[in-house]
């Protein structure tokens, strides 16, 4: 089966910077995946890559097989994309975006994207300048939904949504998925959310993919162990330690599973949660923190 | 994209139409009452003579007087391609001020058609705005070129050089557009730079497309009124200047005028007037044409 997206080191640099680098994955059609990583690990360059708003500077990446920026017309219709900065036009009605919609793409759900802004209780002929946040992140979501696109590359679309709207949105796309052979990428810093709709994971950090697959496989194959300190090799040499933290006799170690794990008694090995193993991924090598003067907390 | 493009221009024309309308009904009444006073008085006729009678020019010329606002409202019609380049351009270029471009760009229609509807658009809306206003324009001074020099007002309000002003205001406005992705911003820095370049080549480019002719002359040559006069002094037999001035500074009494006073006209002949269009139009389409490339190419290559 063709990849409904696939990327080979994948790279993208802005200046001398590498916003994105060395990123591979490939995310079967149909999967729901869950884009995560902390602030400027190059998700959002990532989601802009696959719908062609920009161009890798290194490796190659496709959409169903097609290249974004060079098949734009086999590709553009595939996707519905939300980037981050949702930008709409200010001056447009709630009914003028969605016809904007339905004049400029062929497969277009018209009465999908009536009936889902009626059901938000939106008025059509309300301004898109003046919604909140919010609202404006909804109307964003119907265009791309109504799109009837294969792939949904959303980059932190509920960011700007109450709990409640969080939830209903996530059912909507459990739905969606369900319903029609529909892929979707999305990125979130809210993992307990995603983690609930979601059944595989892309993880950057640093600007480069660090652990991608199904959710099932990554909470599988990490383990999480504590044991005695002086027998700590025993652990290090056969598995990778994705984390580390010491006390003065104990070690608690983080660790991908390589091979089935034999630990003597003194060691404890168990399941962590995935936002421990995300958590470890995304931790720095640790460097003393900055902290604030008492004088200056006080004045 | 049709849709699209009538929805972003129809506030702007909703404020501009009646605006251009005032314009266009001004200058065709304008026109009709001129024309009416010289049919009236048979001038027409009696101006298209090689050399009219001098009762028929004074009687032309007091037609004219009546229309002396003309001589002090007409050069802020000049800025009229500057504004219909930013209204023309506007829709384009808030796409990118207000980051809509990237909503448009992973739409269906894909980023290519997308541009090339809206610069069309912009160009077309430019073209027929420039060129009915220009028409009305030259209908007007058609019965005041008949007795005066049509350079001084009217070359500038033609339709081939009105038309690429007001294109090349619009290309300006949407290479700085899409170049700064500031919207103000390229309003303002286009504004200035069209009125630059406009006004550096109507001042040191337009004299000298050719060679200016030269005569000299007994007094004041009524066969040459319709030509773009540069320059008119008084010389002596041997063509050199008289300066009086310096004469009367350095001894005032003895500064008699010399018997062979002569006139020297530089001037290019009404005959080049089309050519003179064609050139001045060229260069602004020419660069137009420059722009619009340059920005397409960027688009494409700095891609978002």
């Amino acid at each position: 089966m063709i990849p409904a997206l696939e990327t080979e080191a994948l790279g993208k640099r802005y200046g001398s910077k590498w916003a994105l680098q060395d990123c591979s994955f490939s995310l079967q059609p149909g999967s729901i995946a869950a884009l995560l990583g902390p602030n400027g690990a190059g998700k959002s360059t990532l989601l802009e890559l696959a719908v062609g708003l920009r161009r890798p500077s290194a490796g190659s990446i496709r959409v169903f097989g097609h290249e974004p920026l060079h098949d734009s017309k086999q590709v553009l219709p595939l996707i519905g994309f939300v980037g981050q900065e949702r930008p709409l036009y200010r001056g447009f009605s709630i009914a003028d975006m969605i016809t904007f919609g339905r004049k400029l793409n062929e497969h277009w759900d018209d009465e999908f994207a009536h009936e889902r802004i009626a059901w938000l209780d939106l008025d059509p002929r309300k301004k898109v300048g003046d919604l909140s946040g919010g609202q404006q992140a909804q109307v964003a979501l119907v265009l791309a939904f109504a799109k009837r696109a294969q792939l949904l590359l959303l980059d932190e679309p509920i960011a700007a949504f109450d709990p409640l709207a969080r939830r209903e949105f996530l059912q909507l796309l459990t739905e969606t998925v369900a319903d029609r052979e529909v892929t979707v990428l999305l990125s979130s810093h809210i993992l307990g959310d995603l983690e609930r709709v979601c059944d595989s994971l892309i993880l950057l950090t640093a600007a480069s993919t660090r652990l991608s697959g199904s959710i099932d496989e990554v909470l599988a194959t990490h383990r999480l162990l504590v044991g005695p300190r002086e027998e700590q090799d025993l652990a290090t040499t056969a598995h990778a330690v994705i984390s580390r933290s010491e006390s003065e006799r104990q070690v608690s170690l983080l660790v991908r599973k390589e091979c089935p794990i034999v630990l003597g008694d003194r060691w404890t090995v168990t399941e962590p949660s995935l936002e421990e193993i995300v958590i470890a991924y995304m931790e720095r090598p640790k460097r003393p923190r900055p902290v604030m003067e008492k004088e200056a907390v006080l004045a | 994209m049709t849709w699209l493009i009538a929805r972003q221009y129809r506030t702007e024309l909703i404020f501009t139409l009646p605006l251009m309308a005032g314009l266009l009904a001004l200058f065709f009444f304008t026109g009709r009452s001129i024309t009416g006073a010289f049919q009236e008085q048979g001038l027409s006729t009696c101006l298209g003579a090689a050399s009219p009678e001098p009762t028929c020019m004074r009687a032309a010329e007091d037609v004219l007087n009546q229309y002396g606002w003309l001589t002090t409202t007409m050069p802020f019609i000049n800025f009229v391609p500057a504004l219909i380049g930013v209204i023309a351009a506007a829709p384009l270029v808030l796409e990118f001020d207000q980051r809509t471009y990237r909503l448009a760009w992973t739409q269906g229609i894909g980023r290519t058609r997308w541009f090339v509807t809206k610069l069309a658009a912009s160009l077309v809306l430019a073209g027929v705005s420039a060129a009915v206003l220009a028409l009305v324009i030259t209908r007007m001074y058609h019965p005041i070129n008949l007795a005066e020099s049509r350079w001084n007002e009217s070359f500038n309000f033609a339709a081939p050089v009105f038309i690429s002003y007001s294109l090349f205001a619009t290309a300006l406005v949407i290479s700085v557009g899409v170049l700064a992705k500031k919207a103000l911003a390229a309003f303002v820095a286009s504004f200035i730079a069209f009125f630059v370049v406009r006004i550096a080549l109507e001042n040191f480019a337009r004299p000298h497309f050719l060679a200016p002719k030269v005569l000299l002359s007994q007094g004041f040559d009524l066969a040459n009124r319709k030509s773009w006069i540069l320059s008119q002094r008084p010389v002596d037999a041997n063509g050199h200047t008289i300066d009086r001035l310096q004469c009367f500074r350095t001894d005032p009494l003895p500064c008699p005028l010399p018997a062979d006073l002569l006139t020297k006209t530089v001037f290019h002949p009404d005959s080049r007037f089309w050519l003179f269009q064609g050139i001045e139009s060229g260069i602004f389409l020419g660069a137009t044409v420059l722009m619009l490339g340059v920005s397409t190419w960027w688009l494409s290559k700095r891609v978002a």
